[in-house]
């Protein structure tokens, strides 16, 4: 995918958390800028601030110091224009599919005959019809995360964030969901062609993303930056493949 | 950040908020023109102790569920209100938890005063004053606890969901509906029957206002209960408590039972054992029941929400437009101009100010803190001086020993409690139908008021026992702690998981090993929690407990609840009152601090079920 222009960046963003025990400071003086069509990856130990990133870019959290910009502005209050999907799934339990789906759609003014329209349309997407008038608990977690990421894709964000998205479900499970994933992700009539994911995985970062940012441990800071440059799909027997995995381990360890 | 500053009060919300206004005119105009009209009838000159025969019991009833509806609605928005500010905001969490730890060990008659004054004074006597002031006095034996719920449902609500919530832009009172509220009906209802038993058990002493000389006695049924009780009818009083215990029951099977079904889809996943779980069926002929009226019951829903249409137009058209929409843009919108106008130019000046000099950075905020402190200080010492100022009522002096007295009184009636529902829990934690059985005693044993139950007692007990007031008041407090871990651990032993069960026997433990291994460490939790609420609502009881009037005449044994009765029903003394609620208050918050607190800190951590 080609890059664009760019849409956001963090620009020396510090995060503290103030914990009973005393300030944590998450993340330390981190920097990077994302073009619109990327696909970036985030790895790290637990603890290196993978979420808190995500959390910044979505406007949840506000940095402690530096800015984050989204397309030339600093970034006030919640961006309408990111969409979250959460490792457990952030689903609400006494919402229907469809209703949570439809969670993001009020707020940004969609009529009524518009959001049900948008329902449906993302529902099919992620293979989920005849699932409407089901609850939460009545579904298998890779179901759920399709609710998910049907809540997500329905206000058609610029951006899509995912918190490890795959990391609450069996392998075989994540291995469907990754691979329609990249399906909606390279269809071009998609408005969204810009994610952020978080993961703990490597292989699963090498397999979807254009580019590898790599946290070190707490405080969180940019260890490496990595281009991937293969042919898609990925094939994670390829030499190539099992090389750039042992780059990023060693940027960890 | 230039973002801020240009936040106006949406047009939409302005123009309903013009609407509404108008709907809001043409309301109260119709509503003064009534009370214009009705006005002479609304003033009751006499609202005596009147005798009372089995045909008042009806409307008496009526009339008491009527006051403690309205009072459980207001307790509902007063605890969404508050509830919320507490979990929410930092300020609201340090400031608002510990009022109403406070409030919560006032006695009901602690607030008549203030009832008093309030509501009989502003309406000049009225008898909606005095319904009101009865309301608030009910409000205040169920208000406290709702809020509770709301604050620990919101505060345990999983990151996730706020986070998903926010980050897809909703906001206000659309977070609201569908955050907040849905999160809170477990255990809001779970704490609604708590609620409405404890309003029911102060129901007496709600309906009968009485400060001094200053006496206001309500129709309903306390003082129906009270009045029988008082001239030594003892059948008006069975039937009375027959009434009470059937619109107990009734409420129980027409509406907590299916509404705590119907919440279980709010219920979140991920917890388990949260102490809000009650183990509450419907039983099988129920079931069978709805399922031959269900046409009967679709008809009367509808009726209902033809009824209701009024209610909802006015709620939709009127206040909340009118009374949140608009304040929130408008709060909202000040707040932006506080911050963009005044604040950030401050703030901006003493950045430069404090580049400056590093050092003013923390001595300003201590200086103006120290001077803020002292002022605030200065000012409610004043206040307590004026009040407390010597000389004291000679009462005061008998504080110390009435406090210690009446602790005593709990510790043995603790004790009794605690002795009762342990072995009644072992017996029928495998026996889910006795289980079930046994909450509904409990929870109508809760409501039963102390005042009602004197008669029988004075019958059963104290003459054919002897042992006097002593033992009566004892007993008398036990009606208002027993139930509590009664209903705790019944709750608490329905969420032992069923695998952990078989585990267990698969093992080959006796009956007595598991109550050993697995019963008793798992209700542990719920155990504290019920003998802290128990504690607390003992201290409640005391002022039922320890000062009763029976056939003209006055029983009473020492302690603080007949020292705080007396000062309110035979002196009026305002001062005493205070006193005697400052030390009750004192050492009950004493107590929690550093005695139930640590308890129940090491306690429920250990002994919690992970999901």
């Amino acid at each position: 995918m080609a890059r664009g222009p760019e849409l956001f960046k963090l620009d020396h963003v510090t995060q503290r958390f103030r914990l009973p025990q005393g300030d944590v400071t998450v993340l330390n003086d981190v920097s990077f800028t994302a073009a619109e069509g990327e696909f970036i990856a985030i790895v790290g130990p637990s603890g290196a601030g993978k979420s808190t990133i995500l959390r910044l870019i979505s406007g949840l959290l506000k940095p402690s110091q530096g800015q984050v910009i989204y397309k030339g502005k600093p970034l006030g209050q919640t961006n309408l224009e990111a969409a979250l999907v959460f490792q457990n799934f952030g689903l609400l339990p006494w919402l229907t599919v469809a209703q949570n789906v439809e969670l993001g759609l009020e707020p940004r003014g969609l009529d009524r005959a518009a959001r049900r329209k948008r329902v449906a349309t993302y529902i099919a997407k992620v293979g989920l019809e005849g699932y409407e008038e089901a609850y939460p608990r009545e579904l298998s977690g890779g179901m759920k995360q399709r609710v998910g990421l049907a809540r997500a894709l329905a206000v058609e964000p610029e951006i899509l964030l995912m918190d490890e998205p795959f990391s609450s479900l069996d392998a075989l499970t994540s291995i469907n969901l990754r691979d329609e994933l990249i399906d909606i992700w390279s269809d071009r009539d998609f408005p969204v062609n810009t994610v952020v994911m978080v993961t703990h995985m490597i292989e699963e970062a090498i397999e979807l993303a254009d580019r590898v940012l790599v946290l070190s441990s707490r405080p969180g800071q940019i260890a490496g930056d990595l281009q991937i440059d293969l042919p898609r799909p990925r094939d994670k027997r390829d030499k190539a493949f099992s090389e750039y995995v042992d780059k990023i381990f060693s940027l960890i360890a | 950040m230039t973002q801020t500053g240009n936040r106006a009060i949406p047009r939409h919300v302005r123009e309903r908020a013009q609407n509404s206004a108008l709907y809001f005119a043409l309301f109260i105009g119709l509503l003064a023109l009534t009370v214009g009209v009705y006005r002479g009838s609304l003033h009751l000159v006499e609202l005596k102790a009147q005798d009372v025969t089995l045909a008042d019991l009806p409307s008496a009833l009526l009339l008491s569920f009527l006051r403690m509806l309205a009072s459980y609605l207001s307790s509902l928005v007063f605890a969404f209100g508050l509830g919320l500010m507490a979990a929410r905001t930092r300020w609201g969490e340090r400031l608002i938890i510990p009022l109403l730890d406070t409030l919560q060990s006032v006695p009901v008659v602690g607030f008549f005063p203030a009832a008093i004054s309030f509501f009989i004074g502003a309406t000049q006597g009225h008898r909606l004053g005095v319904e009101m002031a009865s309301v608030f006095l009910i409000f205040t034996s169920q208000a406290w606890n709702l809020a509770f719920a709301v604050y620990e449902a919101t505060k345990t609500l999983p990151q996730d969901n706020l986070d998903a919530v926010t980050s897809f832009g909703v906001t206000g009172s659309q977070k609201f509906w569908r955050l907040y509220a849905p999160a809170c009906v477990p255990r809001l209802i779970y704490n609604s029957i708590l609620s409405w038993s404890n309003g029911w058990y102060f129901l007496v002493a709600c309906e009968i206002i009485a400060v001094g000389l200053i006496q206001y006695h309500l129709p309903g049924i306390g003082s129906f209960l009270s009045r029988a009780a008082e001239t030594d009818q003892i059948q008006l009083v069975i039937w009375g408590l027959v009434a009470l215990s059937s619109a107990i029951l009734s409420m129980d099977f027409l509406f907590w039972r299916p509404l705590s079904i119907w919440a279980q889809r709010f219920r979140q996943e991920q917890s388990a054992g949260g102490g809000d779980e009650l183990g509450l069926t419907q039983p099988e002929w129920v079931h069978a029941l709805s399922d031959q009226v269900r046409p009967v019951g679709s008809a009367l829903r509808k009726l209902l929400k033809v009824l209701f249409f009024p209610a909802l137009w006015v709620l939709r058209e009127i206040l909340i437009p009118l009374f949140w929409d608009l304040p929130v843009a408008a709060l909202l919108t000040a707040l932006d101009w506080i911050g963009s106008q005044i604040i950030k130019p401050l703030v901006t000046q003493y950045e430069k100010i404090v580049n400056r000099a590093g050092w003013t950075k923390t001595a300003v905020p201590a200086f103006l803190g120290i001077v803020l402190g002292i002022g605030v200080g200065l000012f409610a010492t004043r206040l307590l001086v004026h009040w407390l100022a010597p000389p004291w009522p000679t009462l005061v002096r008998e504080l110390p020993a009435a406090i210690l007295l009446s602790t005593l009184r709990l510790i043995i009636a603790m004790a009794l409690s605690l002795g009762l529902t342990i072995p009644l829990v072992l017996w029928c934690w495998d026996r889910p139908r006795l289980r079930q059985g046994l909450t509904t005693v409990a929870q109508v044993g809760a409501s039963l008021p102390a005042v009602a139950l004197f008669p029988l007692l004075v019958l059963v007990a104290v003459r054919n026992l002897g042992g006097g007031m002593e033992i009566a008041s004892i007993a008398l407090v036990l009606t208002g702690m027993l139930w509590y871990p009664l209903f705790n651990c019944l709750g608490g032993i329905s969420t032992i998981p069923a695998d952990l069960t078989e585990a267990m026997r698969g093992l080959g433990l006796t009956r007595v090993g598991l109550w050993k291994k697995l019963v008793l460490p798992a209700m542990r939790p719920a155990l504290i929690t019920g003998a802290i609420t128990a504690w607390g609502g003992g201290w409640n009881a005391l002022v039922v407990s320890e000062y009763v009037r029976y056939r003209d005449q006055t029983f009473q044994v020492k302690g603080i609840g007949s020292l705080l009765a007396r000062s309110v029903y035979e002196l009026g003394d305002n001062q005493a009152i205070t006193l005697c609620i400052a030390g009750m208050v004192g050492w009950i918050l004493l107590i929690n601090a550093f005695f139930w607190k640590p308890i129940y800190r090491s306690t429920v951590d250990r002994y919690k079920f992970e999901a």
